[in-house]
Formats: C-alpha cells, structure tokens, sequence
C-alpha cells in the first residue's frame, strides 16, 4: 500500500464553543504502534470517534486504510477494531458470550479468530464462563482487548485502555501490545501516562485539541531545548522552594523522589549550572545534595510544551 | 480491641485486625496499620486488592466484619458519625456537582458540615483566591481544577485526616504535580493525608507506604526503607515485585461483584455514579429510591450525611419512610439543614424518595 495506514489532515471538530480538535494533522504507517499522549480533555476520544466513523469531522480530512472516514464508514467499520475508554462490554454475558457475540456482529465467529486473540485470550480463559461485570479491572481490559481483535482487523484503536489500572496489569497489557505489533498490526492507541509513552514507536504529545510534538520517544526527550539537571537531597519541599528561587530557573518540577531543574540559559553548559546550583543550594544551607546533569524524559517535554497559561500558577 | 484504645493522639488512624468480607470473599483480610498525624500516608495495591473497601470502612460507609479501628482519636464502631465530621474525602472523579457552581458547590458541602454562612463565605472568598477561580459552572472547569477544587472542598471544615482515592487519575502532568504541593502545603498545616495512587512516582511523594495485596497489607514503610528492603531502585519496580507476585490467577483479581450487591448496596451506588446528570434524572423518574443513594453517595462522606438525616432533613422531611432516623448535628443546629444547599440540588433530592442503604 502506497499511502499510511492513518492520514490525519487538519481536522476539526467543536462541541458548541468547545473545540475538541484544532486542526490536527498527523499521519501513522502500517505496523506502527502509534500514540496519542495527553491529559484528559487533550482530544484524544474524539480523534478516536472519528477514525472510527462514530463521529464526522467539521471540516479537514481523515483517512485510514485509504478510506475515507465519512464516505467509506462501512468499509472501514469492519476493518478496524476500537476499544472504547469506557468498558464496552455486557456485564451480564459471561467472557466467552462477549467474545462470540462480537465476533458474529462481524460475522465471524470465535473459532476464526482465536489465533489472533490466543495470546491475550488464554490469560483470562479460564474464567470463560464467568460474566465480564465479575472480572477485575485487569482482566475487563484484556477481555474488550479480545474482543476488539476477534474479526481480525487490519488496525486497531485503543482508547486510553490502561486508565485507572494499577501498575503491575499496565505493564502486562503493554507488553501484549507489543506482541501484537510483532505480528504487524497497526495500532494507535492513547494514553495519560507518559510513562507508558516510551514503548511506542512514535507518540503524539496532545494538549487541548492540539498536537504539541510528534516523534519518537527518544527525540521527544532529545529535543527539550534548555539544560536539564536532577537535584537529590532530603527535605524535598524546602528543596523544590529554594530551587525555584535561584537565579536562572526556568522551570522546577518533582519527579519521583528528584526533583527536575531546567535553566532558562539555552544552550548552557549542563555541568556548569550543576556546579552554580551546587554553590547556591550551600549557601542557602542545604548539605548533601546531589545533582546530575540529566536527558529529558517524555514529561520533562509535555510540560515545556504545555501552553504557558497552565504553567503561571 | 485493647491494643487499639490503648494507642496514643498523635496516631491518625489505627486500624486493628479490619476485615471486610462480602458473602464468602475477604476484601479486606485483618489489615493492621496505622498512620501519624500529619503524614501523608501513600496507599497503594493493585486494582481489586481491597484499597476501596478499606478506604470506605475507614470513612464509615461500610461496617467492618471483624477488627476495629480508631480514626481521629474515634471509635469507628461506635463514634462513626463523629468521625464523619473529622474526615474529609474525595474520590477520583464526581466529587463535586457538575450542574452546580464553583460557589453553590462550597455553600452546599459548607451547609452539609454545619459551618455558619459567615464561615462559608469567608472560605469561599480564601479559596476562590487561592485556587485563582471565578465562580462557574463546575462542569466548564477542566479536570485538573475540579480536582484542585474537589480537594480544597474536602478541606473546608478543616478535618484532621483527608481521605483521596485516586485524585490525580488522568490530570495533566503540570497540574498532577500542583495537586501535590497542596498536599505538601494541607499536610503542613497537621492534616493527615490518606492517598492512593496509580502513578509510582507519586508514591514516592509519601512519607509512608503500604502495598496492598489480596485484601492484606504485603509491605509497608517509608519509600527509601522499603527500596531498601527490596534492593530495588524505584517504588515501580518496589510495587511490580510485591504486587504481582498476586498473579493474575490469584482470587483477589476476581471481585464476585454480584455477592457484593446483594450484602451492600454500594453496587448499586456506584453504577449509577456513572450515569450523567441527565441519565441520572430519567432514572430518577423510573426508580425514585435509586436516584437518592445514587445521587447522596456520589458526594460520599458528605453524601451519606443526607442520605441519613432522617426526618429532621429538610431534604427528606417529607418521606416518613425514611429508614434512618438519626438526626445530624447541622440538621438539628440548623433546623433545615438543607436550606443551605443550592435549590438544584434540593429539589433533586427531595423529589426523589429517600431511604438508607439497605
């Protein structure tokens, strides 16, 4: 195929005075997995609704699988799989009705597509006879994962599919992903965390309708334009407080138990603002402090690029 | 019993043996732990561990099975309605009404703690300010200062523990981290925070820690100690070790939703959380009895304070079936204690019919 497998051009979508979308543009190949990172709010539903010929775009264009989104809706309906934010399922139908269900929608049936589903499917199989609303947060996710694959789509949207899931089962839902565009899905899928960002092959950063950068994650982080160091040491607060107040901050942000300092001095050496803040932090009494030139990470970036309204208070 | 009395005041909470059990599942499977006053205590476990169910027995909206525990220096059996005025809750999302504003909001929460009107508006006035707010329709307001706001709402009769059930799910990364500093800046203050929290490096924000494991406490301690204790360089890997060794296969990963319904209503109540304002009205219509636990509990501590006013409630005055007589404090004081609440909110409640969670 000659064109990518999602062709995003300047798409526009309001709700009343609220603009969901502003004009995005963006474009994902065949075999990528693609993300939309951003808070919620940033549009990433929205952009997923249309993709999906759930929703028309009021004006610019979209394409996926070379169809147009608005005049090719069946067409591209039983070519793409979509799991919504919110659980999708039937709570009263039990893991394998949900699966067969789905699969005769698109008329096929569990058998055909369980090949593709085994992976993910065998994990909560075992419970095949159990009704979906009984299952934990985890195990919900893996089944609407299932049943957004079981008609065997060329593409697949996820929609925030890891929200409010605890650490452990985020990290085992990704690692699926990764298997399944091993086996040359396309996916584009959307997250908050920005953690999770870094096992894409490229992310769009989004904020209120908008795409603030699109590369991959390292270029993300590669691309943060001032100097960034991580500052160690105990009294974190007081910390955080007294860096904001030093000469040359830019920005002071905690991450973890560090705390992240950018100087506003482009292009300034990183080892010098190291050496000034370690002079300043002891003359404002602070012993002990560690501090390390660092690389930016997806978060460092997002909140750069965050509009500088949010950033005042 | 006795080893919980016998803890000093400086202890926020002190749970004892706190177990929790719906039909023949543990939720909650005699945790033992407790938390200073002033710290902000990090809560943390997997989905379906039991944080929830502890978190709801800990505010008193769920009766444990067995243990006790103290929570503001008060007995959870017995002085429950007391430790309702001491604690404040918010949870991840529709802590505040959206069809309300900013102001209404402050007035109705103000009204349902028995603060004076003087009192209100004073901290209306410090907290709009505060918070850089102008008085709106709280649905206009994007997620990250509904939190903000939702957490100050929850501090506004100055309670001595702070309750927050994943208050930054979701929320932008600048505004994640504003939401700490107001934690920081609450627990300087001498409130004590109960937190929990998906993103781990949140964790590490904690003055304490404890992971949750299959209804039972795996591992508490300070992040440094535990990344200590487990040789580990960050509270992720800390959670992915002791968490996951739960499995997928392990039972706790299975919540029997439907046995839980049947033993407490929260199921119910928490379905129709979800519904929207609108779906919620229809409903209403349909189901009178729903729409009232759903639409007290979804303002949760404060919420079940209306539900259960009884008949010295304005809101439920005129339903001389409401199961639950005992009167509150604001509802006595006041007289009608509901005349504080926006009329919206009101009208809501009263046209429905109220009952106590059966």
């Amino acid at each position: 195929m000659t064109e990518p497998a999602v062709v995003v051009s300047e798409v526009t979508k309001r709700f009343g005075a609220k603009v969901a979308l502003d004009a995005i543009s963006f474009e994902a190949n065949h075999g990528e997995l693609f993300g939309l990172v951003g808070p919620d709010g940033a549009g990433k539903t929205t952009l997923f609704r249309i993709l999906t010929t759930l929703q028309v775009p009021d004006s610019g264009r979209a394409t996926v699988l070379e169809l147009d989104v608005v005049k090719d809706l069946w067409a591209i309906r039983s070519r793409v799989g979509y799991m919504p934010g919110r659980f999708s399922l039937y709570g009263d139908l039990t893991v394998r009705e949900n699966l067969s269900f789905f699969a005769s929608v698109f008329g096929t049936t569990l058998k055909e597509g369980y090949s593709l589903i085994a992976p993910v499917y065998r994990q909560i199989e075992m419970f095949a006879d159990r009704r979906a609303d009984a299952l934990s947060g985890g195990m919900k996710q893996k089944l609407a994962l299932s049943c957004a694959l079981v008609h065997r789509p060329d593409i697949l949207f996820l929609d925030e599919p890891t929200t409010g899931v605890d650490a452990v089962s985020r990290r085992e839902f990704w690692d699926q992903l990764a298997i399944l565009r091993e086996s040359g899905l396309t996916i584009v899928v959307s997250t908050p965390y920005m953690d999770e960002a870094m096992r894409c092959d490229r992310i769009a950063l989004m904020q209120d309708g908008r795409i603030l950068q699109i590369d991959s994650p390292r270029e993300i982080g590669a691309r943060y334009p001032l100097p960034l160091v991580e500052v160690f040491g105990r009294d974190r607060y007081r910390l955080l407080l007294a860096l904001r107040k030093a000469p040359h901050a830019h920005s002071v942000y905690p991450f973890g138990t560090k705390l992240h300092f950018t100087d506003d001095r482009k292009n300034y050496d990183r080892a010098k603002v190291a050496a000034e803040l370690r002079d300043y932090l002891a003359r404002e009494g602070f012993g002990e402090i560690e501090i390390n030139p660092i690389e930016a990470g997806i978060e460092d970036r997002f909140m750069d690029l965050m509009p500088s309204v949010q950033r005042a208070s | 019993m006795t080893a919980v009395a016998t803890q000093s005041a400086e202890l926020a909470i002190v749970a004892h043996d706190l177990t929790r059990r719906f039909g023949n599942f543990t939720a909650v499977d005699h945790i033992t732990f407790d938390v200073k006053a002033g710290e902000v205590f990090g809560f943390l476990g997997a989905n379906g561990a039991g944080k929830t169910t502890a978190i709801r027995m800990l505010t008193g909206l769920l009766a444990p099975t067995e243990g006790n525990a103290r929570v503001a220096g008060l007995d959870l059996k017995t002085q429950t309605e007391q430790i309702r005025h001491r604690i404040g809750y918010m949870s991840q999302r529709f802590s505040l009404y959206e069809d309300l504003t900013v102001l209404e909001n402050i007035a109705l929460y103000g009204g349902i703690y028995g603060l004076a009107d003087s009192e209100i508006a004073e901290r209306s006035a410090s907290m709009l300010s505060a918070l850089g707010l102008t008085d709106e329709m709280v649905s206009r307001l994007p997620l990250g200062w509904k939190q903000k706001l939702a957490f100050s709402v929850a501090l506004l009769h100055e309670p001595a523990i702070v309750f927050l059930d994943e208050p930054t799910g979701g929320v932008d990364p600048i505004t994640r981290r504003q939401f700490w500093e107001m934690i920081y800046a609450a627990a300087a203050r001498g409130t004590t925070v109960f937190v929990t929290t998906h993103y781990m490096d949140e964790a590490e924000y904690c003055d304490r820690i404890s992971i949750m494991v299959d209804g039972r406490i795996a591992t508490m301690g300070t992040p440094l100690d535990l990344k200590r204790e487990f040789d580990v360089p960050s509270i992720d890997e800390l959670f992915e070790s002791v968490a996951a060794h739960a499995g997928p296969n392990a039972s706790a990963a299975l919540l029997p939703v439907s046995a839980a319904r049947r033993s407490h209503s929260s199921g119910t109540m928490r379905e129709n959380n979800r519904l929207r304002s609108d779906k919620r009205r229809s409903v209403a219509r349909s189901r009178s009895l729903r729409i009232c636990v759903a639409r007290c509990s979804r303002m949760s501590i404060g919420s079940s304070t209306l539900t259960l006013a009884g008949p010295n409630c304005a809101a439920c005055r005129r339903d001389t079936r409401c199961a639950v007589s005992k009167a509150r404090r604001p509802m006595e004081a006041g007289g009608s204690a509901c005349s504080f609440t926006p009329r919206a909110a009101t009208r809501s409640i009263s046209r429905a019919r109220c009952r106590a969670p059966s």
